[in-house]
């Protein structure tokens, strides 16, 4: 049980120190797209700047405020005995699995309808750069999803 | 019992539809890059070459597995031992477990590969990457969100 405890207490370490460069990394992000909202007119286009000005306060929601609540929870895991048991039971609840699977599953294929049918009007329109990409994410998709598959079939 | 029968039929009976309507679509992707080349249109190599990759990947990744789905389909409603086997599959925990845990875990992989190839395009200022991989970001935890809400109410 001691063992146990160390191990989850290491793991809560690890993933807090993880939620900390997650923070971090925003901070950073949404900085270098304050420099480069700084410097307009110097550097790139008026298409480049809004680019750029999506992509800074986006970084800072998704990895800094989500950072952010990452880390706060494996906080209260680690120190609150309540709010440990609490998880385990929410993480044991039957219904709420079933739901994330139906998601997680109903939303991957939808990506893949979704990846082709953008692959396709991309070639239509002679639009190559967004072929490409939409081909690696499909790549990326359909690989990813047998290797995990995979890995989980011999480890679970 | 018998209304969980009736159900059980009636979803096989919609996903082998599915199938079919998913093979002509395949079939006529495929079909699209002869037509691509008969019309001879003067784009450069790289154009063709894509349509080529595309009528491929339309083969593979749509006729064939969905070809493969119907047949599934088909015997599951006149096999008895297929459709038992098929309740079986679906009811085994172990095999939903890692249904999830793949799913989920390659979205949180993707969101993060997206989030990179984003900095990376706009680095290099290729700006039709960068709104192709936020136009997929969105989508990605738009539709998971909206489908965890449409299950939460259902369900």
């Amino acid at each position: 049980m001691g063992n146990c405890d160390k191990t989850f207490s290491a793991r809560m370490k690890w993933s807090m120190a993880l939620s900390v460069l997650q923070i971090l990394l925003g901070v950073a992000l949404y900085l270098l797209g304050l420099a480069v909202q700084i410097r307009h007119g110097q550097i790139g286009s008026p298409a480049f700047h809004l680019a750029w000005s999506i992509f800074g306060p986006l970084a800072f929601v998704l990895l800094t405020l989500h950072g952010g609540t990452r880390f706060a929870r494996y906080y209260r895991l680690l120190h609150s005995e309540l709010y440990r048991k609490h998880t385990l039971r929410a993480q044991k609840d039957e219904r709420s699995q079933l739901i994330d699977c139906l998601a997680w599953r109903t939303m991957g294929k939808l990506l893949v309808a979704a990846l082709e049918a953008a692959m396709l009007v991309s070639l239509a329109l002679v639009r190559l750069e967004v072929f490409w990409t939409c081909f690696a994410l499909f790549l990326f998709w359909g690989v990813g999803i047998r290797i995990a598959r995979r890995w989980y079939d011999s480890r679970l | 019992m018998e209304h969980d029968q009736l159900d059980f039929e009636q979803h096989l009976r919609r996903q082998k539809q599915m199938s079919l309507l998913l093979m002509i679509l395949g079939i006529v992707l495929w079909l699209s890059s002869f037509a691509v080349r008969l019309l001879n249109i003067d784009k450069g190599e790289d154009f063709h070459f894509a349509w080529n990759l595309f009528s491929y990947l339309a083969l593979w990744l749509v006729i064939y597995p969905s070809e493969y789905r119907r047949n599934r389909f088909r015997n599951m409603t006149r096999n008895s031992f297929y459709l038992e086997k098929a309740r079986l599959e679906e009811n085994d925990e172990r095999k939903q477990l890692i249904e999830r845990m793949a799913w989920e875990h390659t979205g949180k992989l993707l969101s993060w590969v997206l989030l990179a190839a984003m900095f990376v395009s706009l680095a290099l200022v290729q700006l039709a990457v960068f709104w192709s991989c936020l136009a997929v970001y969105l989508l990605l935890w738009g539709s998971w969100w909206l489908l965890r809400r449409h299950y939460w109410e259902r369900m």
